[in-house]
């Protein structure tokens, strides 16, 4: 089941291959068959003829490399539920690829594994050091749910609710419903299970359209029924079971019946 | 000849009474069809009067009037009593009960009172079905009723059913159509039943060109699409255009609503559809579009719209501009998806229109409709008695549209409709999100005071002080501050009642209610001893009730009520000024009082404790002229303290006599009363100053045996050591006062000090040098500032010259 998660996870970020190039300051961009980087942001691009490009920080846009060797280990190791030894190599595939593109492509991976582990400062920091170089995942409503638990569990409760509620109140419609589970999951880890159902089941029943968040949003409904000795249980676990047989937690549902 | 005569003219009249009743018959029919039944109520009534034999007509005339009234129950009930009368009955029978159901349905159904409409057209339809054009309307409306309830299999019967009716002819079609589109309606119609519905519409389309001609194209196009014939249907939709443009021209002459029932609508949309099966995607758009566009109000609109989205991102994604404007109807096809929904929760049919809501809830999230239609839900669930959805709509309800009026007006209806229905802990729960998430809401404080009314105790004063301290400016802050304030005075609880009522006599600007705020201040002062404040205050109300009965244009009702408050305040003014020790302003108050009121309740009161006050100021002359008032014909609770008062002026001013008789009066009289024993000591030094000594030890006796308090039994010793006689005697009950009193009592102390002087000069009588000289010496110590220096040390000289003589005769003796 967690294998299940986090390959998804894993997938979801988006590990695409294809040659590297570089967008220069003009925003055009050169194809080459080789590419390399240094410390200080320098990058140097082997051509398709085979010349040597120099690109100094300030005159290049974006440099991205073809896909790491390493990332085909990555996702072997979480295959085998090595997640320890996923994130170790995604920390090395960060270092090594700096400044072009599989740096932050294995920061929101390494984010995500942390938080599967349940190493919530270290995703909480890992998604921080992201956002500030990209800020546009920060408005991502997976990325920012994921945040949000991270600060939730790494105990900066009052970060994460201030986050929570906003996005709750007027964030987008997945945003909101992302971030009512979220509140739903905080709830009920304090034992507020009546106002973890309340956020649930408003996911379930007013948030159709968000079919990424449903199949979590109605077994957990599910499950706080059944915390609360409510007989609809049942119905809500049938209900995961039916109508999201594909989902990780249509599985989870069958053992909880 | 003249018996012809007769004859003719009671026939000629009898002709002339019925037609004139039947036409007054008529006109009540045609003013009841009119909408007109208080008229036709009236008209009838007076064809009756006149033309008794009318009655036979008049049940079938007065349910009539009854339906035109909505009274559908009432008239329902009537048409089954008509049927069910027999001749001879009181009630005439009526023999036309199907068109009275008929009646019934369609004004009921036109009224939008559809459970009535329902239940009198299945009575129609139990009687038969005749082959007229009301009765196929009938059948229309009575199948669109069961189907828009889910109940296909009641609507095909009825369909069925008149379809069998013989002679039916073309007025069958609308019917025809109608049993059609049920046949395929349903998530997988069967074979037969697409068949079957593809000759229905065929035959509609033989019958004419109008809207049934069109909606038969319609439904005969979905029948092919279904049965996957795409291109018969397409060719179909394309060859019919014209005729339906036609249809569509003709409707707008006539100033129909063509963007509602346009068959080009449906036709066009099924087109589209056609087009976009065919890969002709530009084509397709081109069509949902035109619906949307000009029949946007039509049941095909948000479908239209949908796939017209749909389509503009696929153009879009290919980096295409589409100009086109999908939004701009979004609001009517919003409104429209609510509307089944709606209907149902206004016919309180809530388990029904719960899941319509959340239908169109989920494709119109936050749109113009969603706040009312949530607030309708989350009515319906509160209805259903299911709470935990009801909370689930109304937190998110105040939560996502926080910053919208309607949201707040929704979560306050929520918390109106369970208290309605009795479910009180949901309906705090509703309140409290009401005030969590519109804290700010303008009706906020009058929420918050109304439910104040509903607790009791602790609660009630806790959402009072909520009004006061989240709402200072509110109006109802100041209506808390006075409820607070007068909910302490009435527990008695005076110290809180004087803060609030401190803080609420500035907020109020009613001068009766300021006044009656006043007043209670300076109670409340009082009865917390706190006389000051209480003077104060009262002297602040009197100045203002007199000010403003000097003012222009006073009412005689207003001085009238101010009366009273006026006439407490100056007599607890001298009560006030009585205890903080100002008796002379007391004396003075209260003989203004006496003479402002002389005919008030507490002028007796005024008298005593005016004459209270000048004993206190040893002006007993004076007090005795204020008690004069008081004779054997006043009321004991005066006469008591006032025979007591004026025993005790009279001894001052040495009438002890009198004093012993008007003492004497109160102790023989009353034997139980409160002034007994003061009474009783006044007596005895009246008796004592009177020479009359054994009376005078009688009368202190009393005190000492049946007496408990300590400073009285010690002013009774006292007392009585001064009227006994024998010098031994006198010792013994001013050493009792001198051994037993308090010495750190203020009040006891004096007493002591008195005893032991006194005792003093007893010493030397009884040569007792000793104790003298150890009591004055106790004197001397304790009480440095008693005085009479003097006269102790003469007496200290005396007893040590005793002392002396008494060793020197010791030492002669042997």
């Amino acid at each position: 089941m967690k294998k299940f998660m986090i390959l998804s996870l894993l997938f979801a970020a988006g590990v695409t291959g294809g040659a590297p190039f570089v967008i220069n300051s003009a925003g055009t961009q050169i194809d080459g068959s080789a590419i390399q980087s240094a410390a200080d942001g320098i990058v140097l691009l082997t051509t398709l003829n085979g010349q040597t490009l120099t690109f100094r920080p300030g005159t290049y846009r974006q440099a991205f490399a073809d896909k790491p060797k390493e990332m085909g280990q990555v996702e072997a190791l979480a295959r085998n539920g090595d997640l320890a030894g996923a994130a170790g190599m995604l920390r090395q595939i960060k270092e090594q690829y700096k400044f072009l593109g599989w740096d932050q492509r294995a920061s929101l991976m390494l984010a995500r594994v942390e938080l599967a582990q349940k190493n919530f400062k270290a995703a909480a920091a890992e998604y921080e050091t992201l956002f500030a170089a990209q800020p546009q995942f920060e408005t991502i409503p997976a990325e920012r749910a994921n945040y949000m638990q991270a600060l939730s569990g790494s105990g900066r409760t009052k970060e994460a609710a201030a986050m929570v509620d906003a996005d709750i109140a007027s964030g987008s419609r997945e945003a909101a419903a992302r971030a009512q589970v979220v509140r739903g999951d905080m709830k009920s880890a304090s034992g507020q299970y009546e106002e973890a159902l309340l956020d649930y089941l408003r996911t379930v029943i007013l948030f159709r359209e968000q079919t990424a968040v449903l199949p979590e949003a109605t077994y957990k409904t599910a499950v706080a029924l059944k915390k609360m000795k409510n007989p609809r249980a049942a119905e809500y676990f049938q209900k995961v079971m039916k109508e999201f047989p594909d989902s990780e937690f249509a599985e989870i549902a069958k053992g909880e019946r | 000849m003249f018996r012809r005569a007769t004859v003719m003219l009671l026939v000629l009249g009898l002709s002339r009474a019925a037609f004139a009743f039947e036409e007054d018959l008529k006109f009540v029919e045609g003013l009841t069809a009119e909408g007109f039944p208080n008229l036709a109520r009236i008209v009838l009534n007076r064809t009756l009067n006149s033309f008794p034999e009318a009655e036979k007509s008049a049940p079938e005339l007065r349910i009539r009037i009854l339906i035109a009234e909505k009274k559908f129950e009432e008239a329902a009930q009537q048409i089954r009593v008509g049927k069910t009368s027999s001749i001879g009955s009181r009630q005439s029978a009526i023999s036309n009960q199907e068109s009275l159901w008929l009646f019934l349905a369609d004004t009921a159904c036109r009224a939008r009172q559809f459970p009535d409409a329902e239940s009198a057209y299945k009575n129609y339809f139990e009687s038969g079905a005749k082959a007229d054009d009301a009765t196929m309307q009938a059948a229309v409306n009575y199948g669109e009723l069961l189907e828009q309830r889910g109940e296909r299999a009641m609507a095909r019967k009825i369909y069925e059913q008149v379809l069998k009716v013989p002679d039916i002819g073309k007025s069958a079609r609308p019917v025809k159509v109608k049993f059609a589109h049920l046949l395929i309606a349903g998530d997988k119609p069967m074979p037969a039943d697409l068949d079957r519905a593809k000759k229905l519409c065929e035959a509609v389309q033989l019958g004419g060109l109008d809207l049934w001609f069109g909606q038969a194209v319609i439904t005969w196009s979905q029948i092919m699409i279904l049965k996957e014939e795409w291109g018969e249907a397409q060719s179909v939709l394309e060859t019919q255009m014209e005729l339906l443009k036609g249809i569509n021209d003709v409707l707008e002459k006539q100033g129909q609503p063509v963007s509602l029932i346009s068959p080009l609508a449906g036709t066009r949309y099924l087109l589209g559809a056609c087009y976009e099966h065919a890969g002709k995607k530009k084509a397709a758009l081109v069509q949902f579009y035109n619906v949307y566009v000009q029949y946007g109000d039509s049941e095909w609109g948000p479908q239209a719209q949908e796939r017209a989205q749909a389509l503009k991102n696929y153009f879009e994604g290919l980096g295409k501009t589409v100009k086109i404007d999908l939004g701009a109807n979004l609001s009517k096809m919003e409104e429209r998806a609510f509307r089944v929904a709606r209907r149902l929760f206004f016919d309180k049919q809530y388990a029904d229109a719960a899941p319509a809501y959340l239908e169109a809830l989920n494709k119109y999230p936050e749109g113009d409709e969603s706040v009312a239609a949530l607030r309708e839900l989350t009515l319906s669930y509160i209805s259903l008695n299911d709470p935990l959805s009801a909370k689930t709509l109304a937190a998110y309800t105040g939560e996502r549209f926080a910053s919208r009026e309607a949201a707040a007006d929704a979560l306050l209806a929520a918390g109106n409709r369970a208290l309605d229905e009795k479910q009180t802990a949901l309906a705090w729960w509703m309140y409290d999100r009401y005030f969590e998430f519109f804290p700010q809401h303008s009706r906020a404080p009058a929420v918050l005071y109304s439910l104040a009314e509903l607790k009791d105790g602790h609660e009630r004063a806790s959402c009072w002080n909520r009004i006061i301290e989240n709402y200072p400016d509110s109006p109802y802050a100041a209506r808390a501050l006075g409820r607070l304030a007068w909910d302490a005075y009435e527990k008695e609880d005076y110290p809180t009642a004087a803060g609030h009522f401190e803080k609420y006599i500035g907020t109020e600007t009613d001068s009766q209610k300021q006044t009656r705020a006043r007043f209670a201040l300076a109670e409340s002062y009082r009865f917390s001893s706190d006389w000051k404040k209480a003077l104060e205050n009262f002297q602040i109300l009197e100045k203002a009730l007199n000010r403003a009965a000097e003012s222009y244009g006073v009412s005689d009702e207003a001085l009238k009520l101010n009366r009273p408050f006026i006439e407490k305040s100056l007599f607890y003014q001298g009560t006030c000024l009585a205890k903080l020790g100002e008796t002379e302003s007391a004396v003075q108050t209260f003989a203004r009082f006496i003479a402002t009121f002389q005919t008030s309740e507490f002028v007796l009161q005024a008298q005593l404790a005016k004459g209270s006050a000048l004993i206190e100021l040893r002006r007993y002359d004076d007090a005795l002229a204020a008690f004069a008032t008081f004779d054997k014909t006043s009321d004991r609770k005066f006469l008591e303290p006032a025979l007591y008062y004026r025993g005790q002026a009279l001894f001052e001013t040495g009438r002890y006599s009198e004093s012993i008789q008007t003492l004497d009066a109160l102790l023989s009289n009353w034997p139980e009363s409160a002034f007994y024993f003061e009474a009783k000591l006044v007596q005895g030094r009246s008796y004592a100053a009177n020479g009359q000594n054994s009376d005078a030890v009688r009368a202190l006796s009393d005190i000492l045996s049946f007496a408990t308090d300590d400073l009285l039994l010690n002013r009774a010793g006292l007392e009585l050591g001064r009227a006994q006689t024998a010098p031994a005697e006198k010792l013994a009950s001013f050493q009792r006062v001198a051994l037993l009193a308090d010495p750190d009592s203020p009040e006891q102390a004096p007493l002591i000090a008195a005893a032991l002087y006194e005792s003093l000069p007893l010493y030397l009588e009884l040569s007792r040098p000793q104790d003298l000289l150890n009591d004055s010496g106790r004197l001397a110590k304790d009480f440095p500032m008693f005085g009479k220096d003097d006269e102790v040390n003469v007496m200290r000289t005396t007893a040590r010259e005793q002392l002396a003589r008494f060793e020197a005769q010791e030492e002669k003796k042997p």
